[in-house]
C-alpha cells in the first residue's frame, strides 16, 4: 500500500511540474510568436518599445553577461583555490563556507543596493554596464565558488599526496594539475551563473540603467533582456505583445547556451568514460 | 689531472667507516600524542633493496611518509629522531625540497596526474630542476626506458596517463620519481592493487632498479619479499608499541631459532 502512495505521489508530482512548465514557456511561446518576425530581433528600440525591435538590448545583455561571468569565473577559481589551500585551519575555512552560504542566499535587490552605492556612487560608474556587471559577477560569485570548492574537494587523495611527495608548489599542483579534474564544476558554476544573470532584474535596476541607445562603451548605460520585460510590461502601455517577443527570445537564448553547455559537458562525460573503460 | 687534497682523503674515509648509506636511530612516532613506533634503529645499505614488513597498524607506511617528510602536513603526526644521509638529519633539515627529491614516494594505489603521460614525468622535473626543454625530453625518455615503459607509450605520449593499465600507471609513477634523481625510492606496497603479471613486472624492475638506487619496500607480501630482497626488517607489536623484532638478510629473518610460532607463521605465510 505503501508503495503504491509513493509511486502515485511521485508521478503526481511529475505531472504537476511538467502541467506547469508547459504552461509558462507554452503560453510564452504562444503568445510571443504571434506576429513575431527575425526583423525584430535586428531593428532597433522605438516608441518606448511598443514598436521597432530589440537589437540594442540584445547586444547590452550580452556584454553585461559576458564581462560578469568573466570576472567572476576568475575571482570564483582562484578564491575556491584559496579556501581549499587553508583548509587545515578549520575554523577560517567554516567562517568563510559560512559566509559563502550566506552570500548566496541574500536577496538580489540588496546586491542591486550595494553595487549602486560601490560602483555608481562611490567608484563614480555611474548607471553604466560595467556597473551591472560588477554587480551581477558579485551576486554570482559565491554560487560559483561554492560549486568550484565541491569540486576541489572532490580531488582524490592519492593525487594531492602525489603532488606533495614531488615538492610540487601550490601553483603548479593547482593549475596544471588539479584544474583538470574541476573542469566539469567550473562550467556547471559558470551555467548556473549565466542563468541567474540573464533571469536578473532587481540588481541591475539600480546598476545598469535602462538606456537604449547602443553601446559605444562599458561606461553607457544599457538595459538587458528582463529588464527590458520589465519595463514593458509594469511601465508602458501596450507593451504586452512586445513584451512576451522579448520574453520568447530570452527563453531561446538560455535554450541556446543550455544546448552549448550540455555538448561540452557531453564531452567531459567522454573522457570520463574513456577513464573508467582502460 | 685532480688533485688529491687531505679533504678528500677524510671524505673517503668516512664513507669508508659508514656502510650504511642511510642510518635510522631513535625514531619515534605517535598519533594524537598515542606512540606507534618507539626507539625504531635500523640502517640502510646503498644500492639494496630493504624490505619492511610486519602486521597492519604497525606503523610501516606512517614512517615512509616519515622519510619523505608527509607527516609535516599532518598536524596529529608527531615524529622525533633522526634519518642520517650524508651526514645531515633528514627529519629536521629544512630544505624539505631536497628531502623530497632525494626520497621518491611511489604509493600503494598508482596516482598519475590527470594529464598526458609526458607531462606526468615534465611537471615535476620542470619544478625541480632548471634544465632546457630538449634536456628535459632526453631525461623523460631515458626514465621511461628504465621502468621498461618506452616502448609501449612511445607512440602515445601526450595521451591521458590513466588511459594506461594499472602496472603501466604504477611503472609509471616510478619513472615519476625517478626523473628527480633520487637517492632511495620509497615504496609502500607498490604491487597491492596490481594483478600478479603486473606485480611481476614491478618486482623485476625493482631488482633492476637497485644498480640505480637504494630501496626502502614496504609489503605484506612475503613471496614478494623474498624474491626481491636483500635485507629484511620485522617489525612486531609489543606492549600496544612496535618494536624491530629482527633485521638482517632474508635467510637470516626467515630461519632464525628465537622465532616464536607467531612470528614464524607470518613470515613464512
Amino acid at each position: 500500500m505503501k508503495n503504491k502512495i509513493f509511486i502515485l505521489t511521485s508521478w503526481l508530482s511529475f505531472f504537476t511540474f511538467f502541467a506547469i512548465f508547459f504552461a509558462v514557456t507554452g503560453n510564452i511561446i504562444f503568445t510571443g510568436l504571434d506576429n513575431f518576425s527575425f526583423s525584430f530581433l535586428f531593428n532597433t528600440f522605438n516608441n518606448s518599445g511598443r514598436d521597432g525591435g530589440i537589437s540594442t538590448i540584445i547586444i547590452s545583455t550580452l556584454i553585461i553577461v559576458a564581462f560578469a561571468l568573466f570576472v567572476s569565473v576568475i575571482i570564483s577559481i582562484l578564491s575556491a583555490i584559496c579556501i581549499d589551500y587553508f583548509s587545515k585551519n578549520i575554523r577560517i575555512t567554516k567562517i568563510l563556507k559560512l559566509s559563502i552560504d550566506t552570500l548566496s542566499a541574500t536577496p538580489s535587490i540588496v546586491f542591486g543596493l550595494i553595487g549602486n552605492i560601490i560602483f555608481c556612487e562611490f567608484l563614480g560608474l555611474g548607471y553604466s554596464l560595467i556597473s551591472g556587471s560588477l554587480t551581477l559577477a558579485l551576486m554570482i560569485l559565491p554560487i560559483q565558488t561554492r560549486i568550484i570548492l565541491i569540486g576541489l574537494n572532490s580531488v582524490p587523495k592519492d593525487i594531492r599526496l602525489g603532488a606533495y611527495a614531488l615538492n610540487l608548489k601550490p601553483f603548479t599542483s593547482y593549475f596544471r594539475i588539479k584544474i583538470h579534474l574541476i573542469k566539469k564544476q567550473i562550467l556547471s558554476g559558470t551555467f548556473m551563473g549565466l542563468g541567474r544573470s540573464l533571469a536578473e532584474t532587481a540588481a541591475l535596476l539600480f546598476t545598469s540603467g535602462y538606456g537604449v541607445k547602443m553601446p559605444s562603451s562599458l561606461l553607457d548605460s544599457g538595459r538587458t533582456l528582463s529588464i527590458h520585460i520589465y519595463d514593458l510590461a509594469m511601465n508602458v502601455p501596450g507593451g504586452n505583445e512586445n513584451a512576451y517577443k522579448s520574453a520568447l527570445t530570452l527563453i531561446l537564448l538560455v535554450f541556446i547556451i543550455s544546448l552549448i553547455t550540455a555538448t561540452i559537458q557531453r564531452r567531459f562525460n567522454l573522457g570520463q568514460q574513456e577513464f573508467v573503460w582502460n | 689531472m685532480e688533485l688529491i687534497t687531505d679533504k678528500h682523503i677524510k671524505a673517503k674515509l668516512t664513507q669508508m667507516e659508514q656502510p650504511y648509506f642511510i642510518s635510522v636511530k631513535n625514531i619515534c612516532l605517535s598519533y594524537n600524542n598515542f606512540p606507534v613506533l618507539e626507539n625504531i634503529s635500523f640502517q640502510i645499505k646503498k644500492n639494496e633493496i630493504t624490505t619492511i614488513v610486519g602486521p597492519s597498524g604497525t606503523g610501516k607506511s606512517s614512517l615512509l611518509y616519515a622519510f619523505n617528510r608527509m607527516t609535516d602536513f599532518n598536524p596529529n603526526v608527531q615524529v622525533t629522531g633522526h634519518i642520517y644521509c650524508c651526514n645531515e638529519n633528514y627529519l629536521t633539515t629544512k630544505d624539505i625540497a631536497t628531502v623530497r627529491s632525494k626520497f621518491g614516494l611511489v604509493f600503494q594505489k598508482p596516482n598519475p596526474f590527470p594529464v598526458s603521460i609526458y607531462k606526468n614525468l615534465d611537471i615535476p622535473l620542470r619544478e625541480n630542476s632548471k634544465l632546457s626543454k630538449t634536456a628535459r625530453k632526453e631525461k623523460i625518455i631515458s626514465c621511461l626506458m628504465s621502468v621498461g615503459l618506452w616502448e609501449e607509450v612511445k607512440d602515445r605520449l601526450n595521451q591521458p596517463a590513466q588511459q594506461l593499465s594499472g602496472g603501466q600507471q604504477q611503472r609509471l609513477c616510478i619513472a615519476r620519481c625517478l626523473v628527480l634523481d633520487p637517492e632511495l625510492i620509497l615504496m609502500d606496497e607498490p604491487t597491492s592493487s596490481l594483478d600478479p603479471i603486473s606485480e611481476a613486472k614491478i618486482e623485476e624492475l625493482m631488482v633492476k632498479l637497485k644498480d640505480k638506487v637504494t630501496i626502502l619496500l614496504v609489503t605484506h607480501k612475503m613471496n614478494q619479499m623474498r624474491k626481491v630482497s636483500d635485507n629484511v626488517i620485522v617489525f612486531w607489536p609489543k606492549n600496544n608499541k612496535t618494536e624491530v623484532l629482527t633485521y638482517g638478510t632474508v635467510d637470516q629473518v626467515l630461519y632464525k631459532k628465537d622465532n616464536n610460532t607467531f612470528v614464524s607463521q607470518y613470515l613464512n605465510s
